[in-house]
Formats: structure tokens, sequence, C-alpha cells
């Protein structure tokens, strides 16, 4: 009796939608040295929206807001501050499966909500904004649903008129794709 | 909906109205923020007498501008005669004071901090008030002055809230403006009134009597929008110990902003920086 081999079922491919795009984010950022000494690492929302202007490469705006323990030698001892950060960025990325990659970069304004940090000389006094300039990287993962994907990412950024602060952002996000391309 | 939330948060967080802290700075180099109990001197007279040393941080208060002149004006017509309005109100911003107390010694010891402060019009140092009472208990500071115990090579971190330092303000205009008992003005809760009832100046009793005359009623009653706000703020540090403390203020600007973004480092010029005389009672019991 020979044998009937079985059709093999391909599974489809995993269909990402690209065009507009959401992404909003939960993360922590955890300032570096020498901010470090005089400041906590602190719970991260942030937003971003942008287009995918090529499958491999999209433009952004985001805007962030984390919230930090000073722990600058007291007085003052408990208070918290909060850096508020929005910018523009581009991300270069490709795909396999239902894996993306990216890298990303790019620059925006930061503020500080007090100047707790002044004392440290972080700020200068009456300084509140400073330019501010990032880059980093993520893997996203692609749901069945091709409009939704989550990730995560991390990306460093600079403050340089904050005494040159540096800190890693560290995020998990869901992003929602609006284009059906 | 998860969007919403996220962007409801970011906007909560960006109302909310952070204090300023302001440290000792440059446009007033006699202000001291750090005190080692090594420097006390001795302070008051006779049984009072004690010693303490004493620093001060200045209100970054900014010179009225043309605009806030306007405005002080404007509520000045609504004020019944009499009724002063001051440069710097209660309802303008509100101040704290934070501080931290080290203890150098192998010991524990003892604390009191008393705050007193300025307005625009009077200072109030209770060292300089002698009351005539034999047994009367010494001037009072117009919050703290109460023992905290610090353990041996010990820190302490401590706060004079904004409703104290709202508190002390309004028993400094009561008691200078208001003639106004100063035991009572400190012992009594004027941190929420509406206004205040200036009375006759206290006298000493008349010959062949005990008792000092009655205060009357003077004047038109002072409406809270018309209360004087500190523009400077004094820390009285009294121990047995060798001790250090440090402190600052936070200040918390709401209508009408005079409080300076540089804070202390301000460029002198742009601040207003009043040390006014120190109120003595004409009499006190």
């Amino acid at each position: 009796m020979p044998s009937v081999a079985e059709p093999v079922i391909e599974p489809p491919p995993r269909v990402a939608s690209t065009g507009f795009f959401a992404e909003g984010a939960l993360g922590a950022v955890t300032y570096l040295p020498h901010t470090s000494k005089d400041a906590n690492t602190g719970p991260e929302l942030s937003l971003r929206i942008g287009r995918d202007v090529f499958s491999w490469f999209s433009l952004g705006l985001y805007a962030a807001a984390s919230s930090h323990e000073a722990t600058l030698p007291p007085p003052p001892t408990g208070q918290w501050f909060q850096l508020y950060r929005g910018g523009a960025d581009g991300r270069l990325g490709g795909r396999i499966g239902a894996i993306a990659f990216f890298v990303e970069g790019g620059a925006g304004i930061a503020m500080i909500s007090s100047n707790v940090l002044e004392k440290a000389m972080v700020t200068d006094p009456g300084e509140k904004y400073s330019i501010t300039f990032h880059g980093g990287a993520g893997l996203e993962y692609q749901l069945e649903n091709r409009h939704y994907a989550v990730g995560v990412g991390v990306d460093g950024f600079l403050v340089p008129q904050f005494a040159t602060m540096k800190a890693i952002d560290s995020r998990l996000y869901l992003r929602y794709t609006y284009g059906g391309g | 909906m998860i969007r919403s939330a996220i962007l409801l948060g970011i906007l909560l967080a960006a109302c909310a109205n952070d204090p300023q802290y302001v440290d000792c700075g440059a446009s007033d180099t006699m202000d001291a923020c750090h005190l080692d109990s090594a420097d006390a001197v001795m302070m008051g007279t006779g049984d009072n007498a004690f010693s303490a040393v004493l620093g001060s941080i200045h209100v970054p208060v900014k010179p009225e501008t043309a605009d806030l002149t306007k405005k002080r004006m404007a509520l000045q017509a609504t004020m019944p005669a009499g009724v002063d309005v001051p440069l710097y109100k209660v309802d303008q911003y509100d101040l704290s004071l934070e501080y931290t107390v080290k203890n150098l010694d192998d010991k524990p010891g003892t604390i009191k901090i008393g705050l007193n402060g300025a307005n625009e019009m009077f200072t109030w140092d209770p060292s300089m008030i002698m009351p005539v009472g034999d047994e009367s208990p010494p001037a009072p500071d117009l919050a703290g002055d109460v023992p905290i115990d610090i353990q041996a090579n010990g820190e302490y971190d401590g706060l004079f809230r904004e409703d104290q330092l709202l508190e002390a303000a309004i028993d400094l205009d009561q008691i200078s403006r208001g003639n106004i008992n100063m035991y009572r003005a400190t012992l009594t809760v004027d941190k929420n009134a509406d206004s205040f009832q200036p009375l006759s100046a206290q006298m000493p009793p008349p010959v062949g009597s005990n008792d000092p005359p009655m205060q009357t009623p003077m004047g038109s009653a002072v409406p809270r929008a018309a209360f004087r706000n500190f523009i400077r703020v004094d820390v009285v540090f009294k121990t047995e110990s060798h001790m250090t403390i440090d402190f600052n203020l936070r200040v918390r600007p709401h209508v009408n902003d005079v409080i300076h973004d540089m804070g202390m480092n301000a460029p002198a010029g742009e601040l207003t920086i009043l040390d006014p005389a120190a109120y003595v009672p004409a009499y006190t019991p």
C-alpha cells in the first residue's frame, strides 16, 4: 500500500502593518555617575507617535516623564522631582519573522520640575531646561493581529546643560500601527 | 483607554506645584544655613539667658513691579480704613524649613530649635524682649523650641511645615500690628483666621494695681488678604552638646509670583533684601 504524503500546512507569515503608529510605554530611568549619587532610579511613562517612512525606517515624536527621589546630602530628605523629555527621533530597523529589531537616535528638550538638585550643582540657579540627545536599540514582537506589537527598548540619554547628566531609559511598550501595508 | 490614562498621568504630574529649594546664596553673605553649636553665644538676660547660635535665610522676593503695584493698589482700595496692604502677603507664597542636625558628640544630647522671622516691617527676636514680671516666662519663639533628643553621633532630619510657618507669620503680624499679647498670639491657632482685630497698646498697671489696663479694639480689623508674610526666617539653635544644623527653605509661590527663580543666588539688584528692626512691645507683662 503506497503511502500518501500528508500535506504540509505552512503557517502564514506574520504580517506587520506599517504606517502611522503610536506607542505607550512603562519603564524606568536610571542615572549614571555622577548624577546617580544625587537621584534614584524612578518610574517612567512615555508616549511616541510616528510614521513608518519605509518598512526599515521611521520618524517619530516622543514625550516622556519620569519621577525620582533626590538623594543628595540632607537637607532636603525624601524629596522627589520629575524629569520631562520631549523630542524627535529616527529609527532604523529590520524584521525576522515575528521579531523586529531597531536602533534609534534623536534629540529634544528636557525640563526638570524642581531645583532640588541645585545644591549638588546638577542644575544652575534658575535653570530648568536643557537640550537632550538620546540613542538606543530595541526588540519588538509582532502579535497575530498585524496592528499590535509589544517590545522592549533601551536608550541612553545625555542632558548637557544639567551638568552633562547621563541616564539609561529602559521600557516595555505596546505599539499600535494604523496602516494596513 | 490605556493611552488616555498615561496622558492624564503626565498632565497631572506636569501640573504639580513643586517647591523651590532656597539655600543661603551669594546675594546676602549675612545669611547662614550651617550652624555649629561651638559658635554659640549667650542670648537673653537674667534668668532667661541661654546659649544659642542664630542663623537666618532670606526669602528670595523680587522688588515690586508696576503690574504688582497696580494689583496692590486695587486691593488697597477694598481695604477698611487704616489697613495697609503689604508688599509680601501670606497668600503669595508658602514657606517651609527643612533641617538636618548632626550630633558630633559620642553621647546623646538634646536640642531645641526656635523658629522666628521678619516680615517687611518688623523682626521678631525674643532675646530683645524682657518681660517685666519676675516669674514671667521668656518671650516665646514663633514656632518650635521643643526639646528633641539626638542619639550619640546621630543625625536627625526635621521640618517646619508650611502651616507652621504660616501660623508663625500671622502671629508676628498680630503681635506687631495688632498689639496682641505675644503669649496669646503664639498659643492660639490663627492660620485659618479671616481677620484679626488690632488692640490698643499694652500698658503697665496703674499705680496701686497689679493688673494692666484692659486692651480695647482699635481701628479696623485686618483682613486675611492684608496679612504680612515672612521675608526672612531665623533659626535659633540651642544645645549643650556639640552639634551642627543645616537648613534650607522651601518656597512655593502662588498668585502674583514674587519669588525669584534663582533664589538667593540671583543678582542682588533683582532681590528685595530687608532686615527690619526688631519689634519690642511697649510693655510686656
